[in-house]
């Protein structure tokens, strides 16, 4: 017992002088810089017109335009619905782009586009975005406010209000874009009720699985915030993805470096030692 | 200045907090009233939180008093919905959060309901596990194999079938494996992924170059 108590009375010294005595602090800080400097530089290559390492195709995406152009064929209205956590959170972000886009595309061919949400704050944020949407397609007049709507703050008041929604409205597409927890499935079966064509792009490991058994096409994990700069066709904000894949190489490396000296090595793993610094 | 303002103030207060949870002596900064600055920065999100809620009550009156006095689609719904905000803000605020007719509507009404909703997942994952495991190509006869063995790893009759002291462990030996192995694989290259997607989105708004969630120009 005394033990625990001198340890808990002991001074607790800062890393280096200056940084926080917690595990991965300074290794988090150093990828954390390289990635906004990476971000800014290809950004500032992408502006000047010089060349930028090309990215990847993300066949999720392709399926956007197939499906809108589905609804646009059949007459009935596109389904967009999020189960955001927050107003600041990076997976909010990210279906910002896509809502954007999937709002202009609607707009464009006279598609109604109906948008569902769980939190109050986002929703003010959304209705923003459709507006614009509308503006920017030429067709302000379109914009209907009621098509975009809050739900319910609460999970599965939400999720069953959204189920409710599409089984009156019967969507021909249906995009489920962003964080969700236990109500993905009830989402996805109730678009596949209607036999709704359904693009998921969910940034939750544990749901992904529901999602790719249950839709037609699934962005995972990290291509939902690819795809998001992906559909913003903005070689500005494709410079962000660029970036992301440096560091993912250089992460790859590191883990693939840090299994070698490993297996040579386990007593002196510097690899290790520098990731937990 | 409508989108310059807002992403002024994003900026020092995203370089305020990074610095809170970076340096030693910015998480350990108490100020005079003896509160860590962290936790004051937490409160004042709270507050923030709470004048918005008031405003949105005041717009939810606003909105669903006129449904009710335009006789708009469905206005018997808006009545039900200002009563029951006017009972429980009155209820909370005569009985405090833990009285027992303000708790009331949440536990009879509330909890059995959202419990029915979670419920029902059982009947939509056996919907689309059907779907999902229909053998198409070899990917789906994969996934079928692992979710069979993992599935027998986890009931009983599994163990009678191949048990945990036969070869490779048995069922339960092989689920064991396929989690901790591929599975923990294929999930540590997501969550990185998702962790990467998040930095760059994060060094997206931090540099300014992510704008839409300020609105139009």
């Amino acid at each position: 017992m005394s033990e625990f108590l001198l340890a808990a009375a002991e001074e607790v010294v800062a890393r280096l002088g200056i940084f926080r005595p917690v595990a991965n602090c300074i290794f988090s800080i150093l990828i954390s810089i390289v990635m906004i400097i990476l971000v800014y530089v290809m950004i500032s290559r992408a502006r000047r017109g010089e060349k930028i390492p090309e990215i990847r195709k993300i066949p999720g995406i392709e399926a956007f335009e197939e499906a809108i152009g589905r609804a646009t064929e059949m007459g009935k209205p596109v389904h967009m619905t999020d189960y955001s956590t927050a107003l600041g959170s990076d997976s909010t972000f990210a279906y910002w782009s896509f809502l954007a886009y999937i709002a202009k595309q609607c707009a464009q061919y006279d598609t109604r586009f109906i948008a569902t949400d769980a939190n109050y704050l986002v929703n003010v944020v959304n209705q923003e975005i459709v507006k614009q949407a509308y503006l920017e397609a030429g067709k302000p007049d379109a914009y209907n406010p009621d098509d975009v709507r809050f739900i319910a703050g609460s999970q599965f008041a939400w999720a069953m209000g959204v189920a409710g929604l599409v089984g009156r409205e019967k969507p021909a597409a249906q995009f489920l874009v962003g964080y969700f927890y236990a109500e993905s499935l009830i989402l996805a079966e109730a678009g596949n009720l209607v036999g709704a064509i359904q693009v998921a792009a969910a940034s939750s490991p544990a749901q992904i699985p529901f999602f790719v058994a249950a839709c037609d096409y699934t962005m995972i994990g990290e291509e939902l915030y690819a795809g998001a700069a992906y559909v913003s066709r903005d070689p500005v904000i494709m410079g962000t993805v660029v970036a992301q894949d440096i560091v993912r190489v250089s992460l790859y490396v590191i883990v693939l470096l840090g299994g070698i000296v490993q297996w040579m090595s386990p007593e002196n793993n510097f690899i290790t030692t520098f990731i937990n610094f | 200045m409508r989108k310059e303002v807002p992403f002024i103030i994003s900026l020092v207060f995203a370089a305020v907090r990074f610095a809170l949870e970076a340096f030693h002596g910015a998480y350990e900064y108490t100020m005079a009233s003896g509160d860590k600055l962290l936790n004051a920065l937490s409160w004042a999100m709270t507050f923030m939180a709470m004048a918005a809620i008031f405003l949105g009550a005041l717009n939810l009156f606003r909105i669903h008093g006129n449904n009710i006095r335009r006789k708009r689609p469905h206005w018997q719904f808006s009545v039900y919905l200002l009563a029951l905000l006017a009972y429980q803000s009155i209820m909370g605020l005569v009985q405090s959060h833990t009285g027992t007719i303000y708790l009331w509507p949440y536990n009879a009404v509330y909890l059995p309901l959202d419990a029915t909703m979670f419920s029902m997942l059982a009947f939509y994952i056996a919907s689309a596990a059907y779907r999902a495991f229909r053998i198409r190509n070899v990917d789906a006869a994969v996934m079928l194999l692992a979710a069979f063995i993992v599935m027998m790893g986890n009931v009983p009759i599994g163990e009678v079938i191949w048990g945990p002291d036969s070869f490779l462990g048995g069922f339960q030996g092989v689920k064991e494996w396929i989690l901790r192995v591929p599975n923990a694989a294929g999930n540590r290259a997501i969550t990185l992924g998702i962790f990467l997607g998040v930095m760059a989105t994060q060094s997206r708004i931090l540099l300014g170059i992510e704008r839409r969630h300020l609105g139009q120009d």
